[in-house]
C-alpha cells in the first residue's frame, strides 16, 4: 500500500523532559491508526508532530513524502490547510462561527466551494442545525461539527486527539461509528485511551515511555 | 500574610499587562492635571514673587505734569519718603512714589528705538530695581555721560549692554516756545536691572504700537532726569501702595484735579497677560484631563472585567470554599484600590517633571526671568484622592458582576452565546476575517462600548485641540489679512495730517499713507487702545454684525472681550474717558479679531483729543492748584494730529528713511512674526497633548486587542492548527480594531465639536477672541490617523499570535 506517514527516529523532548525517544512509524493510505497509552505520554505530541503544529527535535517525518521539518512556517500552514484535519478533545469550534460556517472552514481557507460541506454535515446528521451557534449544541453535535469540519475540506490524513474524551457512552459510540464510516474516505489517526478504538482500528500501537509498542 | 493577600499579589502578577496599561492610563490623567494645575501654579507664583521681590505698587496714576511743591503734602512725602507724613495726608496710602515718565529715541544695533525713560528716587520704596548687573541709580559714569540703567532685555534686542554709551534723544516740552523740542545727549549703562515696568510699558498695546524689538525701557536717577530735562522738581506720575480704590483715596485731596488716569495693578497689562495665561492653563487643560480621567476609567473597567471573567471559576472555587459574596467585592476592590495607588503616584511624578518643562519653555517664549517651579502639597493630596475616586468609582460594576457570580455558573464552561441576528445575517456574506471581526465585535458588548467610549473620548482630545489650533490660526490670519496694509509707521508726537500725508506719499516706494491716531481710552476700569482711522481704506474688521462706516463721531467698535466682560451689545452706550475727559461713547459694532482694541472715526478720536486740549487748558486757567504750573503753557495739538499711518509700499524702506518725527515703521511680516512667535508656544502645547492623547488612544486599542487575543488565543490557534495563516488571523484583528477606531472615531469627531466650541468659549473668554473654525480636512486626517492607530496597536497581537504555542493552546479547556 502507498505510504502516506513515515516517521522515522523522531525525538522530542521538553526541556529536560524526554516525550518521545526515538519513534518509528509507517502509516499507508487510507489506514485508521489508534494510538493508547495513558495520559501523559506522549500520544498528543506525536500527533501534534505529524499535523505539522509542532516540531521535532531530531528524526525525520515525511508526510505525502515532504519532510516536516524542512518546510518554513508558511509551508507548514499550507500543510495544515490542504492536508490535514484536526480533531480536538475539545472540540475547538469557533464560537462566533455558525455549525455550517464551522464545518465549511477548511473549503473557505482553501479557497473552494462550500456545497461539500452540506453534505458532510448531513452525513454527521446535523443538516438541520446548520445554522445554530456552538453554544447552541450538545458537546455529541459539537464533536460532530469538529469531526464534519475536519472531513470537509478532504485532507488526506485525519488527526483525533481524545475525540470522545469529553463525550458520554453512547455519543461515544456514534463518534467512533462515524470515524469508522469515513475510513474509506481518508487516512486516520485517533489518539485516545479508550480501547474501544481497538475495534475500528486497523492498526494500533501503544506509547510507552516515549516508544512505540504495535498491540494490533 | 493571608493567604488571600498571596492570591492577589500573585494574582497582580499575572494580570501584570493588564494593571500596568490601567496605571499609565490613570497616570496620564492624573498627570494631565498636575501639569498643568502646577505650570498654571508656577506662572502665577513666578508673577508674584516678582511682584514681591520688586514690591510693586498697587497703583499708578498719571498726573498732568506737576512742579513739585506742588501741592504741599507730596513736597513733604517726597522731601522726607516718610511714612507718617503722607500718613497724616493720606491715611490710606501706605507708600507713594514720585516718578517722571518720559519718552526719547536712539538708534538701536537694530534699528530705531522709542526709548521709554522712567525717572525713578534712588532708592525705591515700592517697584524696586532687581540689579542683575553692574551698579544701581546711585552709580556714577565714568565721564561726563548721563548714567542709566537699562531693562535686563535691553541689549538683546537693541545691542547696548553694561559699560556702552549711545546716543539717547529725549523728547520734551519746551516751555518757553510751547513747542516738542528734543535734547540730545550720551548716556552710559551703568547698570542692568529686571523691572516689572518692563511688562507695564510692553505689554499688549495692540497693532498699531510696536513691541519689545522696537521699545527699550530705562531707568535714570529722578533728579539727574529732572536736570537733564529742565523738568526741575517735575513729577508726572506716582506709584502707590494702598488696598484702598485709587478714585476713592483721592477725592477731596489737592491731588484730584491733577490725576488724568490711574490704574490698578489687577488692570495692567503686564498683569492681565500674565494673569490670563495661568488662568487659560488652569480653566482649559484640567478639563481635558478630566476627560482622559473618564477613559482612564474605562480602561479599569474593562481590564477588572476580564480579570474576573478569565477567574470566574476561581471565584466559584472560593465561594465554595466558604467566601462571601462581600469578601469576593472586597477582594477585587484592592485592584482599584492598588491601580488608583500607584497610579497617582506615576502621574504625580510624570506631572511634575512636564510640569518643569512646559514653565521652563514657557519662560523661555516670554522671556519672564526666574521663574518659579515647584510642587504644591495641595495638588498632590488633590491627584491621589482624584486617582483613588476614579479607579474606584470605575470598578464598581465589575467587582459587583465578581460579586454576584453564582458557584453553579462559575463551573460551567465559557463558551459564548451567539444568535441569530442582522450581524449574523449581514457578516455571513463577508470573507472570513471581517465575518470574524464583525462577530467578536458583538462578542462582548461591555468590552466593546468600554473600548469604544474611551477610545472616543481619547480620539475627543486631538480632534478638539485640532479645531482650537485651526481656530487660532485662522483668527491670525485673519487679523492680517488687510487688503492694501504693508506696514504702520509710528510717531514720536503728533503730526499735522495732510502734511505728512502728502510728504509720506510724495515718495515714490509709497503708494499711500492712510492716517491714524491711537490713544488709550479708560471705561470699566479698563484700559482701552482705540485706533481712529478712516475705516474701511484699509482697516476693516470681521464683526458679529454688519458694520460698513461710521456714522456719528461717538461710535465705538469694541472688541468682543470687552463686550463681554461689560456686558455690552451693539447700540448699548458706556462712558468712557480720554486723559480724564468723559464722553457717551455708543457701540457700533463688536470685532472679533484675536489681538483686540477699540475703533473709531478719526475724526472722532481727533474731536475727542482736541476736547481734552480745551477741557485741561480752561482748568489749569481756573484752577488754584493748577495755576502755578506749567500746563496752560502747553503747546497746542494739530489741527488734525495723527500719530502714524497704516502704509501701502515698501514699509522695509521708509523704516531706513524715516523722517524725524517717526520712531518706528513696523512692517506687516514683523508683526506677523511676533504674532507667530505666540503662535509657536501655543501650538507646542498643542503638540504635546496631540502626543499624549496618541499614546494613549493607542494604549487603549492595543490593550482591548490584546485582551481579545489572549481571550481567543484557543480560538486563533484552532485556526491556525486548521490552515488559517498569520495573515488572515491579523486581517482578523486588524479589521476588529479598525471597526471600532472608526466608530470610535465617527463618534469622536460628533463628540469632538460641541467639546472643541466649549473649550474654546472658556479660551476665548479669558484671553483672545477666536471665533470657532472648522477645518474641513480635519475628520479625513483624523480618520486616516485611526487607521494607521488602529493598524498600530494590532502589532503586539500580531506577535503574539506569529509565536503562539499551538500544540498547548489547543488542548486547553478554558483561558
Amino acid at each position: 500500500m502507498e505510504k502516506l506517514v513515515a516517521l522515522s527516529g523522531v525525538v522530542k523532548s521538553y526541556g529536560t523532559t524526554s516525550v518521545l525517544t526515538g519513534i518509528d512509524l509507517d502509516i499507508a493510505k487510507g489506514e485508521l491508526i489508534v494510538l493508547l497509552g495513558p495520559s501523559g505520554s506522549g500520544k498528543t505530541t506525536l500527533l501534534n508532530l505529524i499535523a505539522g503544529i509542532d516540531t521535532a527535535n531530531s528524526g525525520e517525518i515525511l508526510v505525502l513524502g515532504k519532510n516536516l521539518s524542512e518546510m518554513t512556517d508558511l509551508e507548514l500552514t499550507e500543510y495544515r490547510r490542504d492536508s490535514v484535519g484536526y480533531i480536538f478533545q475539545f472540540y475547538n469550534l469557533l464560537p462566533n462561527l455558525t455549525v455550517m460556517e464551522n464545518a465549511s472552514l477548511g473549503l473557505e481557507l482553501k479557497g473552494e466551494e462550500l456545497d461539500y460541506a452540506k453534505i458532510i454535515l448531513d452525513k454527521v446528521g446535523l443538516e438541520d442545525k446548520s445554522q445554530r451557534f456552538p453554544a447552541q449544541l450538545s458537546g455529541g453535535e459539537q464533536q460532530r461539527v469538529a469531526i464534519a469540519r475536519a472531513m470537509a475540506k478532504t485532507p488526506a490524513l485525519i488527526v483525533a486527539d481524545e475525540p470522545t474524551g469529553n463525550l458520554d457512552k453512547n455519543n461515544s459510540q456514534s463518534v467512533r461509528n462515524l470515524f469508522k464510516e469515513i475510513s474509506n474516505d481518508a487516512t486516520i489517526i485517533i489518539a485516545t485511551h479508550d480501547n474501544d478504538y481497538l475495534e475500528i482500528a486497523d492498526k494500533a500501537y501503544e506509547l510507552n515511555e516515549g516508544k512505540l509498542i504495535k498491540i494490533k | 500574610m493571608s493567604i488571600i493577600f498571596k492570591k492577589f499579589q500573585r494574582d497582580l502578577y499575572s494580570e501584570l499587562p493588564k494593571i500596568a496599561v490601567s496605571i499609565i492610563i490613570i497616570s496620564m490623567g492624573i498627570g494631565g492635571f498636575i501639569t498643568f494645575f502646577q505650570v498654571s501654579d508656577n506662572i502665577k507664583e513666578t508673577v508674584d514673587s516678582q511682584y514681591d521681590e520688586m514690591n510693586l505698587g498697587d497703583s499708578w496714576i498719571n498726573l498732568q505734569p506737576i512742579p513739585i511743591p506742588t501741592p504741599d503734602e507730596l513736597i513733604e512725602y517726597s522731601k522726607q519718603n516718610d511714612d507718617n507724613s503722607i500718613n497724616e495726608i493720606l491715611p490710606q496710602i501706605d507708600v507713594m512714589q514720585p516718578r517722571l515718565h518720559l519718552y526719547g529715541k536712539s538708534e538701536g544695533e537694530n534699528g530705531p528705538i522709542i526709548i521709554e525713560i522712567l525717572g525713578l528716587p534712588d532708592e525705591q520704596k515700592i517697584n524696586k530695581l532687581r540689579i542683575t548687573e553692574g551698579g544701581n541709580l546711585a552709580t556714577n559714569a565714568k565721564s561726563d555721560n548721563i548714567p542709566v540703567v537699562v531693562e535686563s532685555r535691553f541689549e538683546k534686542y537693541h545691542g547696548y549692554g553694561l559699560g556702552d554709551t549711545f546716543n539717547l534723544s529725549i523728547v520734551k516740552i519746551d516751555q518757553e516756545a510751547i513747542e516738542f523740542e528734543t535734547i540730545n545727549v550720551t548716556v552710559e549703562i551703568v547698570g542692568v536691572a529686571v523691572s516689572a515696568e518692563y511688562f507695564l510699558i510692553t505689554g499688549n498695546q495692540g497693532v498699531f504700537v510696536p513691541r519689545q524689538s522696537t521699545i527699550g525701557v530705562m531707568f535714570v536717577d529722578l533728579p539727574i532726569l529732572q536736570n537733564v530735562t529742565g523738568f526741575d522738581g517735575m513729577i508726572n506720575q506716582v506709584s502707590i501702595k494702598s488696598d484702598s480704590n485709587v478714585d476713592e483715596l483721592f477725592s477731596g485731596t489737592p491731588l484730584e484735579n491733577v490725576i488724568i488716569s490711574s490704574y490698578e495693578k489687577e488692570n495692567m497689562e503686564s498683569y492681565m497677560i500674565l494673569n490670563n495665561d495661568q488662568k487659560g492653563v488652569k480653566q482649559v487643560t484640567p478639563k481635558l484631563a478630566g476627560i482622559w480621567l473618564i477613559i482612564a476609567g474605562c480602561t479599569i473597567s474593562l481590564n477588572l472585567y476580564r480579570i474576573i471573567q478569565s477567574q470566574k471559576k476561581q471565584i466559584g472555587v472560593m465561594r465554595a470554599a466558604g467566601m462571601t459574596s462581600n469578601e469576593v467585592m472586597s477582594f477585587y476592590t484592592w485592584y482599584g484600590i492598588f491601580i488608583g495607588a500607584i497610579g497617582s503616584v506615576g502621574g504625580i511624578i510624570a506631572g511634575f517633571g512636564i510640569s518643569v518643562y512646559i514653565t521652563y519653555q514657557y519662560s523661555l517664549a516670554t522671556e519672564i526671568p526666574g521663574i518659579v517651579y515647584g510642587l504644591s502639597p495641595r495638588l498632590v493630596l488633590f491627584g491621589i484622592a482624584l486617582s483613588m475616586i476614579s479607579s474606584l468609582v470605575f470598578i464598581v460594576l465589575p467587582v459587583r458582576k465578581a460579586a454576584n457570580i453564582a458557584i453553579t455558573d462559575s463551573m460551567s464552561p465559557d463558551i459564548p452565546s451567539f444568535k441569530d441576528s442582522k450581524i449574523t445575517e449581514i457578516s455571513s456574506k463577508l470573507s472570513l476575517s471581517l465575518r470574524l471581526a464583525f462577530r467578536n465585535f458583538s462578542r462582548n458588548r461591555t468590552r466593546t462600548m468600554l473600548t469604544t467610549v474611551g477610545l472616543s473620548l481619547a480620539l475627543v482630545t486631538p480632534f478638539a485641540l485640532g479645531v482650537i489650533l485651526s481656530s487660532t490660526e485662522n483668527a491670525v490670519e485673519t487679523s492680517f489679512d488687510l487688503p492694501g496694509w504693508d506696514g504702520t509707521a509710528v510717531f514720536d508726537s503728533f503730526q499735522e495730517q495732510n502734511v505728512t500725508i502728502d510728504e509720506l506719499e510724495s515718495r515714490d516706494y509709497i503708494s499711500s499713507a492712510d492716517p491714524v491716531l491711537s490713544w488709550e481710552i479708560g471705561a470699566f476700569n479698563e484700559r482701552i487702545v482705540v485706533i481712529g482711522s478712516n475705516y474701511g481704506n484699509v482697516f476693516s474688521l470681521p464683526t458679529e454684525n454688519e458694520f460698513n462706516q461710521f456714522t456719528t463721531n461717538n461710535e465705538i467698535i469694541i472688541d468682543s472681550l470687552f463686550a463681554m466682560r461689560n456686558d455690552l451689545e451693539v447700540n448699548d452706550i458706556f462712558e468712557a474717558s480720554l486723559l480724564g475727559q468723559k464722553k457717551n461713547l455708543t457701540v457700533a459694532a463688536i470685532h472679533t479679531q484675536i489681538l483686540g482694541g477699540g475703533f473709531m472715526s478719526l475724526e472722532g478720536l481727533q474731536i475727542w483729543l482736541h476736547e481734552w486740549e480745551d477741557e485741561i487748558k480752561s482748568l489749569a486757567v481756573n484752577s488754584s492748584v493748577l495755576n502755578e504750573t506749567e500746563i496752560e503753557k502747553l503747546p497746542d495739538l494739530p489741527i488734525n494730529p495723527i500719530s502714524g499711518v497704516y502704509l501701502t509700499g515698501d514699509a522695509t524702506r521708509l523704516n531706513n528713511e524715516s523722517p524725524d518725527y517717526m520712531v518706528a515703521v513696523i512692517a506687516k511680516n514683523d508683526l506677523k512674526g511676533q504674532v507667530d512667535k505666540l503662535m509657536e508656544l501655543f501650538t507646542f502645547f498643542i503638540n504635546l497633548y496631540y502626543g499624549l492623547a496618541a499614546v494613549m488612544a493607542f494604549l487603549i486599542i492595543a490593550n482591548t486587542a490584546t485582551i481579545n487575543m489572549l481571550e481567543r488565543e484557543r480560538e486563533m490557534a484552532t485556526l491556525k492548527t486548521l490552515g488559517t495563516s498569520d495573515v488572515i488571523l491579523s486581517k482578523a484583528t486588524s479589521a476588529e480594531n479598525f471597526v471600532m477606531g472608526t466608530i470610535a472615531g465617527v463618534t469622536g469627531i460628533i463628540m469632538g465639536y460641541p467639546i472643541a466650541v466649549w473649550l474654546l468659549q472658556t479660551f476665548t473668554y479669558e484671553i483672545y477672541y477666536v471665533p470657532t473654525y472648522f477645518p474641513s480636512g480635519l475628520p479625513i486626517v483624523m480618520i486616516v490617523c485611526v487607521i494607521l492607530l488602529s493598524v498600530s496597536a494590532t502589532i503586539p497581537s500580531w506577535i503574539r499570535l506569529r509565536n503562539m504555542n499551538l500544540g498547548n493552546l489547543v488542548r486547553s479547556i478554558e483561558r
